[in-house]
């Protein structure tokens, strides 16, 4: 093989995960091993997460770059990421919330990359912070699509077993085969919510619980609503709720904006034909409008706040190989559980020097100081961002 | 390639047409020849020269585009947009005698065809039609022009036309791996022709693995992207026959129901209906990943345009469907004869349609095919470094395969692992796939499902 295996980064049910380098090119890679079962064959997972992730080319999604047969199993080549969200938000925020601008560019990128895979027809189903790949330059990308599958092809045969539980639209707790898009923009706000607060906003133990948690915020639809929602589906229709009213959000959520708390509204409808779309969501004020206490410059365009300052020198500036073994005890294996994530380039790491694990390690250091402030304003979105391939 | 193409798009690359409508009047004039080289194909020499003759008429868009999948180096431009002139130069077969038997008017090109409601026995016997169809009419090229076989004859180095083709680049390793490796296609070769006609191979995949529409359609699409992979990326031809559709198929069914589908089987279970043992499904379920290049998403217009034209395809070439009952063959004379004339029977009737459905089914236990084994990939490579030779002869067995009173007469190789046992504990078997309906599943009584053996179904007693 052409590539270097390195630690191991994390085991799955039907993959594992290592970091990897190039002998060509000596870029850093993840390397998600395939175990080819011999009931099974080849896993649905890793069919879908191979087919669909080859198309879908997005500066927001994990980029797939190559796939390797070898005589037991199947390698998939991922750009390597250093951490999930998860990750980072207890690492770097404060208690888990991340400080408001980091919010913000980690929640514009969340959207579109959702919204670049349901341009190509395809859910992800399976959108959590575990399951968002966060790169040293700041950059979140989309990651494990073994749920995710291609919905152009009306194929009704739509499993509501999907999504993990706590980011699960209540539609589809309620039963529903027939969700589409709006399961993935559910899921955003349930991480949107997250960043902001530091802790999942709806923990149910099971389904029905789920459903109640989300309701005693959100606020039991009336019969006629759910009715109207599940026209199609009466045994879903006549179920009968405890009726809730509807929270005020900024309650559950003090520290959100008035900006923040409105499109956290418009993402945790529960009509899913309510729920806006990713693609509008990024045109919500919430990141348009330049009125918001933000650091931006004035009149900075959509889509132009940088990432969190991940490229800022340590003050302390570790020499490099120092910073390495550092970053690599600090990726926890969990990080890499189910996907497959990597960036690379350890050449350009190196040149420059500034890498994550100092940031990191600031962070230990100055512990509850929100990371990101020093670098915003500073840095320029990458030039990438709004461009679809 | 798909023969679709072209009966609709006659027009198209002349180009390539002229050395391909050469070789359709080639098969009479040739195969004696060529047969000789080709002992494994020999005997159905003789007598198929005499059922390809024109009353037997191959459409000639078939074999024109069929043509293009032996076609050297440059790649025939494969564009599907094809305009769907439903008006391919029909030969001068009488009309046939009725069109087909369901409501959905085949003869108003639908665009509004909705694939989605399409009676899948309908959907499948046209399926079975066209890849039986294409699937004889390149056996017939292979007996014509040995020398263009891609699986036969050619040991031309894969690798020395590889590089140049600025597709190569884009693939995964593992796809350039095996298009580089001709064993990789090869693996899809059955020793012989399996005997279960397609229809009812489909069918039976279709009762034991339900699955919808757009799994089946999705096949041609796939068939499609291979060869014309293989084509553009090594400029070999990847050639749909008789003795690989089968393999295509249940491989096919597997890979496109587990990527579509929320609902799909064990590969146990697809391995059983398919009547193949495990391990070769799971070869053979790679390969197709690999021979596609993992490019399975379909767009919906593109999947609808393979709809509208199946049903197209079947309008143009009604077949004698006369005796289109669900397990019946309902398939293309010539085609039938093209089968038949390998098991050496009804040779000398170009238009046997009726001694060959009676043959098949009216008597199916009076089949004399003494073997359908088939043989494990390794086996298939071995004998393609040693010279081919696939006769009636019983295969080659691998040395851990039983040879026992019952034989294995499967499209798989000769790996009897799929006993009567397991397939009763399959057949009730609930995975974990069954998300969604894995009633399915178990609407499927043991008792059936034990009956119906692969071994039974897949051979003629």
């Amino acid at each position: 093989m052409n590539y270097i295996q390195l630690e191991k980064l994390g085991e799955g049910t039907y993959a594992t995960v290592y970091k990897g380098r190039s002998r060509t090119t000596n870029e850093i890679v993840a390397l998600k091993e395939i175990h080819l079962d011999a009931e099974e064959g080849t896993p649905s997972t890793a069919i879908r997460e191979i087919s669909l992730m080859k198309e879908l080319k997005h500066v927001n999604i994990v980029r797939l770059h190559d796939v390797i047969h070898t005589e037991t199993k199947l390698v998939l080549i991922f750009e390597y990421c250093e951490q999930d969200l998860k990750k980072y938000m207890d690492k770097n925020g404060d208690r888990g919330a991340l400080d408001p601008n980091t919010v913000r560019s980690f929640m514009y990128q969340l959207l579109k990359g959702t919204a670049f895979c349901h341009e190509n027809q395809v859910l992800h189903r399976d959108l959590k912070p575990q399951n968002l790949l966060i790169n040293r330059k700041g950059e979140l990308k989309l990651g494990d699509f073994g749920l995710a599958r291609a919905f152009g092809v009306p194929v009704n045969t739509f499993s509501n077993e999907v999504v993990t539980l706590w980011y699960r639209a209540p539609d589809v707790l309620l039963g529903s085969r027939t969700y589409s898009t709006s399961i993935d923009v559910w899921s955003c706000g349930c991480i949107f919510a997250e960043m902001i607060s530091g802790v999942p906003l709806f923990r149910g133990r099971d389904n029905q619980d789920q459903l109640l948690h989300i309701m005693r915020v959100i606020g039991t639809p009336s019969e006629q609503q759910i009715k109207t929602i599940f026209k199609d589906a009466p045994d879903i229709a006549n179920k009968q709720f405890p009726r809730y009213p509807k929270m005020n959000l900024q309650q559950v959520i003090p520290k959100a904006s008035p900006h923040a708390l409105d499109l956290l509204e418009r993402l945790l409808k529960f009509d899913p034909s309510e729920r806006i779309s990713a693609t509008e969501a990024l045109s919500h004020p919430y990141f348009t409008s330049t009125a918001s206490s933000s650091p931006f410059p004035m009149g900075a365009p959509p889509g132009s706040m940088p990432p969190p300052s991940f490229n800022f020198p340590h003050p302390h500036g570790l020499p490099p190989q120092h910073q390495q073994q550092q970053m690599q005890q600090q990726i926890s294996a969990q990080a890499y559980q189910r996907q497959a994530q990597n960036i690379p380039i350890f050449g350009q790491h190196n040149a420059t020097a500034i890498p994550v694990h100092a940031q990191q390690q600031a962070q230990h250091v100055q512990n509850q100081v929100p990371l990101a402030q020093g670098g915003f304003g500073a840095m320029q979105y990458p030039a990438q961002y709004g461009h679809g391939r | 390639m798909l023969a679709l193409v072209h009966p609709f798009n006659p027009s198209s690359d002349v180009a390539h047409r002229t050395p391909s409508s050469s070789s359709r009047s080639r098969p009479s004039t040739h195969r004696k020849s060529s047969s000789s080289n080709q002992s494994s194909l020999s005997l159905t020499s003789a007598s198929s020269s005499t059922s390809l003759s024109t009353s037997r008429h191959l459409p000639p868009s078939i074999s024109t585009s069929t043509r293009h999948i032996h076609a050297p180096p440059p790649p025939p431009p494969l564009r599907r947009q094809a305009s769907r002139h439903p008006s391919p130069p029909r030969a001068a077969r009488p009309p046939s005698p009725q069109p087909l038997p369901p409501q959905p008017s085949p003869q108003t090109p639908p665009s509004s065809f909705d694939i989605h409601s399409y009676p899948s026995p309908e959907l499948l016997r046209l399926l079975a039609s066209l890849l039986t169809q294409i699937a004889a009419t390149n056996d017939n090229l292979d007996h014509a022009s040995s020398s263009s076989d891609p699986f036969l004859t050619q040991p031309s180095s894969p690798t020395a036309t590889v590089d140049h083709l600025p597709i190569w680049n884009t693939l995964t390793s593992a796809s350039r791996a095996a298009l580089s490796t001709p064993s990789s296609t090869l693996t899809f070769h059955a020793r012989n022709i399996p005997t279960i006609t397609l229809e009812a191979y489909l069918l039976r995949i279709l009762k034991y693995c339900p699955t919808t529409n757009e799994v089946f359609l999705s096949l041609l699409v796939y068939f499609d992207r291979m060869s014309k992979l293989s084509a553009d990326a090594t400029g070999r031809s990847f050639v749909i026959d008789s003795y690989n559709i089968h393999r295509l198929v249940i491989a096919g069914v597997t890979v496109a129901s587990k990527f579509f589908s929320d609902v799909f089987y064990t590969n146990s279970r697809y391995a059983k209906v398919g009547g193949l043992p495990l391990a070769e499904l799971n070869q053979l379920e790679l390969q197709f990943l690999l021979l596609n290049d993992f490019r399975l998403v379909i767009p919906g217009d593109e999947m609808q345009r393979y709809a509208e034209q199946l049903i197209l395809f079947s309008s143009d070439s009604s077949p004698p469907s006369s005796s289109s009952s669900p397990s019946t063959t309902a398939v293309p004379t010539h085609a039938m004869g093209a089968i038949d004339a390998f098991g050496a029977r009804v040779h000398d009737h170009p238009q046997a349609t009726t001694s060959y459905y009676h043959h098949r089914h009216g008597a199916p236990e009076s089949e004399e095919e003494p073997e359908t084994e088939t043989e494990a990939e390794t086996e298939t490579e071995t004998e393609t470094d040693g010279g081919w030779t696939t006769d009636d002869e019983p295969t080659i067995r691998p040395a851990h395969s039983t040879v026992g009173s019952e034989d294995s007469r499967s499209i798989c190789s000769a790996q009897d692992d799929a006993g009567d046992t397991e397939m009763d504990t399959a057949a009730g078997e609930k995975t974990p796939e069954h998300i969604a309906k894995g009633e399915d599943g178990e609407r499927t009584p043991d008792r059936h499902f034990g009956k119906m053996t692969p071994d039974e179904i897949m051979a003629s007693p």
